[in-house]
């Protein structure tokens, strides 16, 4: 308990913030090099849906704005990625990830602007209407977005050092995917540490107060608008990232993945995380990642036929209901379960 | 300080839930050596990515099943060479993510992500045989040759499945929309001369290339945009605003004939939409959109009680021809397969997607009986590509398989039918008429026979 | 005259207002829950197709189309009653999302579970009514029995509910929950009654839109509600989420509008055009074109 205590401690300065985001990067690496190939599909995976849950989770739990458009900001990211991909091969994936947050950041300052001055229904129903706009728009693009069936490009491949590293230096198969597993994760560590900060500074606090009592922020000399239009634009600029990440690690920019529905599944995500929490954004992440396989798992425990009407719609069933039981029993989800539980357990020591 | 630890606990368990997470899977295919390809000496594991929930799912989701059914029937037998085979079937909703898809849709791409968990499965994967669509299987096509995987019997009339010198391993399995629009066109300009025609097509490659076929064969239709050329949006084939003022333009413009490149929603509604204003122009449409099982003629000639009048090709024998021995052969299977066919009794019909699913597992097994006991992805290639070989195999399509070392296309041709109702389909000619892609390739016809089925998988 | 009744504008605007009303409908019945309960209902869309299944699959029972729709009302009311007893109640006064987030699960458990029992194979729902468009000399009149029938029974409904809510005493006492709780309780209203009765004929409204809308386009089949909520959606929010009449007035405007575009500009173009109409509509009047004017509340 006192070594945990001591990284706790760390939290609460700048140094002791990168400190610990390098720490559990690295410990993320070890264990993306320890698992199986398969394993690292679904951390990767895990690694940008936890970034683009940040950005909701700053936007909806820290400035208070409902947004199911944030999968429309994913898709500007995927496609920058994919157009700038398509036309130099050659170029470093980290000019991919800074043009798709930039772009993903233009494009969240066009929505927000005249977005942020609606509340509650009507800002949920303008970001609706982006995210269901955003798919034809993109597939009427014609070419340069290869209309409805998208754009293929190269997907992260190992480098050679990598590959004779993780012990795969014939054929690549299980280096590609350990690789791409690690990218994942650096990118995720860097995002993340940018996140502990903004929620630390001044930045932060004063879209709390935004959230909580607009009136008396105004009072005290906050500027609405420019926090509202703040919390949206850097929320669309992680997006960017995470959609980036996304095309990166398939090799594929598709409007069709980054519809209404992804946007629905992000925010009911960060909500089983625990809302405007960092560690339940992580949470959320790799639940996303790992859902499909685990209930593959309790459909064979029950026997189920997967291909059977049932067995091949249980995940919807069973993601919908935990949804619904989350929110109606422990609404601040999973960091908040945790919480509750060391509560507890702190009131017992302390008896 | 209480307030301080527990978001720390938090932190802590958090990664320790990763941790855990992470160990799962490495516990269930830490084997995922890369090594071995999916064959043992008493089994042979293959998969592909099909639709099994989401809006692509109807009728679709029959192909692999049944093809699941005709392994399982084969399995029950004994397998082949001693082989059982081993099919796994993983859910990508078309990789079109919407509110019904029961997969979590936060992979980007879930054709690749579950072609990820194939190419992973544990004991290898030899080949992903019968994966289903043209944008999906396009997604995967580098990444399962760069990993030297086949991608075996792609589901889909594209011409990309036909590029042997990039993707040695890629084989396509249906006759494309080319050859079927050259041979469509070549029944127009010889039955249905001189009359008005008209175009309605996808705008994608479906609808491009059926399209070019038909010119290629002869027809001067105008690309789509041009007098009596339409297009509609692959994404809005259910909720379709323009197909009442396209066909009330055709209608207008006197056009006789009109040519669907569309798929079964969006077919569903034209005709519903023609028959509103009374327009009954014949159709001719793509094998693709007119499965009478999967669009309901029964219902729309009902309510309007013009006969549907509709010709179009397929490449199996007539679905309704209980006598055929090939359908008979494909019920019984089903019938076989009571968990996955509840529903299926001896009186059903087969729908045009069951045949299509019985179609290329048939021709997997050919190729596995083809092996012998050398079963190895390089040989699975070079033995279709050994046209005397591959081309023999007997299957449910009416016409032999073209493949060869440049020729990765699969089927070249089909049967006319006309279709009445969904339980009234007949055959025109009674020919089988085949042909390549080739502006300039002939179209040769031979006469339709029944053809038994190989005593081995009965 | 028979002219003017079958040139190009007069059609598109008909073909548009058959599609519009449902639109409208869906709109209707989200505003209805939002002004009795302040819930945002995204599973709106897959209560009304759940709904709709329970009663239009006995078509293949050989039971009358009008004894189907009956059963699909009732099996609505039913379901939106009992939605808004177990998942809304405890919600009310949480934050907005919670409401959200238990409604998005609900529409996960409900299309899943209809393509469990159902399939997701479309239905073809024979039509009670002709659906072939009457014809003015040798032109086509946009205008079949069956979309008669629609626009007119949507009109009603519309002006049923209208009538509802202003002549009634029911009307006042739902209003009057809505709008004010707790004096309402002082004042005898039983308001958790009133709520549950709002979600019961949000319900029904939407459940007929989704039988019009499964017997006259490609069918019923567990998503074919997923594009009209995403329609219905926009037009609530255009018309203003307290305005029933604006609602379907929205909602018509969005069906004629896309059909003309349809028709004119390009049928790729009709996904983004309500989301054009909306951002133009917020950015005139941000709390939608029908509402009036309310003070912010400190």
């Amino acid at each position: 308990m006192k070594i945990t205590q001591i990284l706790l401690r760390l939290r609460y300065s700048s140094l002791g913030r990168l400190v610990l985001a390098l720490l559990g990067t690295v410990v993320a690496i070890c264990v993306v090099l320890l698992v199986s190939a398969q394993s690292d599909t679904y951390i990767a995976n895990a690694g940008a849906m936890t970034i683009a849950i940040l950005g909701l989770s700053l936007l909806t739990g820290w400035s208070g704005q409902v947004s199911i458009g944030n999968s429309g900001f994913m898709a500007v990211g995927a496609f920058t990625t994919g157009i700038w991909a398509n036309h130099h091969q050659s170029s470093p994936i980290i000019i991919s990830l800074l043009l798709s947050i930039l772009t993903g950041a233009i494009a969240g300052l066009l929505v927000g602007i005249p977005a942020t001055r609606l509340k509650g229904p009507y800002l949920a129903g303008m970001t609706l209407a982006f995210v269901t706009a955003m798919v034809p728009f993109i597939q009427s693009l014609g070419k340069l977005t290869g209309g409805s069936g998208g754009l293929f490009f190269a997907n992260l491949s190992s480098p050679s050092w990598f590959a004779n590293l993780s012990g795969d230096p014939q054929n690549f198969i299980v280096a590609n995917y350990r690789w791409a597993a690690t990218v994942s994760v650096v990118i995720t560590g860097v995002a993340y540490y940018f996140m502990s900060n903004l929620f630390a500074s001044r930045a932060g606090r004063a879209m709390r107060l935004v959230r909580d009592n607009d009136v008396a922020a105004e009072l005290m000399g906050v500027n609405l608008g420019r926090v509202r239009v703040g919390a949206f634009v850097i929320s669309a600029a992680y997006a960017g990232l995470a959609g980036s990440l996304v095309a990166l690690l398939s090799g594929v920019a598709r409007a069709d993945n980054f519809g209404l529905a992804l946007s629905i599944e992000i925010l009911s995500l960060l909500v089983l995380g625990g809302i405007g929490t960092l560690s339940g954004a992580l949470m959320a992440g790799l639940l996303a990642a790992y859902a499909s396989t685990l209930i593959a798992k309790l459909n064979a425990l029950f026997g189920l036929n997967p291909y059977s009407n049932l067995g091949s719609n249980s995940q919807g069933i069973i993601f919908g209901l935990l949804l619904v039981v989350t929110m109606l029993t422990a609404p601040q989800g999973m960091a908040g379960l945790l919480k509750k539980i060391s509560h507890l357990r702190a009131r017992k020591e302390a008896e | 300080m209480l307030r301080r630890t527990h978001r720390g606990v938090a932190i802590i368990a958090a990664s320790a839930l990763s941790l855990s997470l992470a160990g799962i899977g490495a516990l269930s295919s830490s084997a995922s050596a890369t090594g071995t390809d999916g064959v043992t000496n008493t089994s042979i594991t293959i998969g592909a990515t099909v639709p099994l929930s989401g809006i692509a799912s109807t009728g679709y989701s029959d192909v692999a099943k049944t093809a699941n059914a005709v392994f399982k029937y084969i399995n029950a037998k004994g397998g082949v060479n001693g082989r059982k085979v081993n099919f796994i079937i993983k859910d990508d909703c078309y990789d079109i993510q919407a509110l019904g898809c029961a997969q979590p849709q936060t992979s980007g791409s879930l054709t690749v992500a579950q072609t990820n968990a194939l190419i992973n499965t544990s004991g290898g994967l030899f080949a992903t045989v019968g994966s289903l669509g043209t944008a999906t299987q396009d997604a995967v096509r580098s990444l399962l040759n760069s990993d030297h995987i086949p991608q075996l019997f792609v589901n889909s009339g594209s011409t990309d499945w036909n590029d042997p010198s990039h993707y040695s391993g890629l084989f396509g399995w249906q006759t494309d929309y080319i050859a079927e629009g050259k041979i469509l066109a070549n029944y127009i300009k010889s039955k249905l001369a001189g009359k008005k025609l008209g175009f309605i097509g996808q705008d994608d490659d479906f609808g491009a290339n059926g399209l070019l076929g038909l010119q290629r064969g002869g027809l001067s239709i105008p690309n789509m945009g041009g007098t009596n050329s339409f297009a509609y949006p692959a994404t809005d084939a259910v909720f379709n605003l323009s197909f009442p003022t396209t066909l009330a333009t055709l209608k207008a413009n006197a056009v006789k004939i009109v040519v669907l490149d569309a798929v079964p929603p969006a077919v569903t509604l034209i005709l519903k939409d023609a028959a509103k204003i009374g327009y009954y122009p014949q159709w001719v449409i793509s094998g693709v959109g007119s499965d009478p099982q999967t669009v309901n003629y029964a219902n729309l000639s009902k309510t309007n009680p013009g006969e549907m009048n509709a010709v179009s090709m397929t490449f199996f024998p007539y679905s309704t021809d209980t006598t055929n021995a090939w359908n008979k052969w494909i019920a019984k299977v089903i019938l076989a397969d009571k968990a996955d066919f509840p529903k299926f009794t001896s009186k059903s019909i087969l729908s045009g997607n069951m045949q299509y699913g019985a179609g290329w597992a048939v021709t997997f097994l050919q190729l596995l009986k083809a092996m012998g006991s050398n079963v190895t992805r390089a040989n699975a290639v070079s033995t279709l590509e050994h046209s005397a070989v591959s081309n023999a195999f007997a299957t449910p399509a009416v016409l032999p398989l073209q493949y060869s070392p440049t020729n990765h296309q699969g089927l070249g041709g089909g049967l006319l039918v006309k279709i009445v109702s969904n339980t009234n389909t007949t055959q025109i000619d009674g020919k089988v008429y085949s042909t390549n892609d080739a502006a300039n390739g002939a179209i040769t016809q031979k006469a339709f026979v029944n053809a038994a089925v190989p005593s081995w998988l009965n | 005259m028979g002219a003017f009744f079958t040139s190009r504008i007069v059609s598109d605007i008909l073909i548009g207002a058959a599609q519009g009303v449902l639109v409208g409908l869906i709109a209707l019945s989200l505003v209805l829950i939002w002004q009795s309960t302040h819930v945002l209902n995204f599973a709106q869309g897959a209560m009304a197709m759940f709904a709709a299944f329970c009663g239009m699959t006995m078509l293949e029972h050989g039971l009358n189309y009008w004894v189907c729709v009956l059963i699909s009302l009732v099996a609505a009311m039913l379901l939106g009653g009992v939605t808004e007893r177990v998942l809304v109640r405890p919600l009310y006064g949480k934050a907005e999302i919670n409401s959200i987030v238990v409604m998005v699960g609900f529409l996960g458990i409900l299309e899943s579970g209809a393509s469990s029992i159902w399939s997701g194979m479309a239905r073809q729902l024979t039509s009670p009514l002709s659906q072939t468009y009457f014809t003015l000399g040798s032109k086509t009149l946009y205008l079949s029995p069956f979309s008669l029938f629609q626009i007119g029974s949507a009109l009603t409904l519309m002006l049923g509910v209208a009538a509802l809510f202003r002549f009634t005493k029911i009307g006042l006492q739902l209003r009057a929950s809505a709008l004010a709780p707790e004096v309402s309780r002082l004042l005898g209203v039983r308001v958790s009654r009133m709520l549950t009765l709002g979600w019961i004929i949000s319900s029904a409204v939407g459940a007929f839109a989704a039988i019009i809308i499964a017997t006259s386009g490609s069918g019923l089949f567990p998503s074919n509600m997923d594009g009209f909520f995403v329609f219905g959606f926009i037009a609530a929010a255009i018309g203003g989420l307290e305005s029933p009449g604006g609602a379907i007035l929205a909602g018509l405007l969005i069906g004629i509008i896309q059909t003309f575009v349809a028709d004119y500009l390009s049928p790729s173009w009709v996904a983004f055009t309500p989301v054009l109409i909306l951002v133009l509509s917020q950015l005139v009047r941000p709390a939608g074109i029908f509402t009036k004017n309310t003070t912010r509340r400190l």
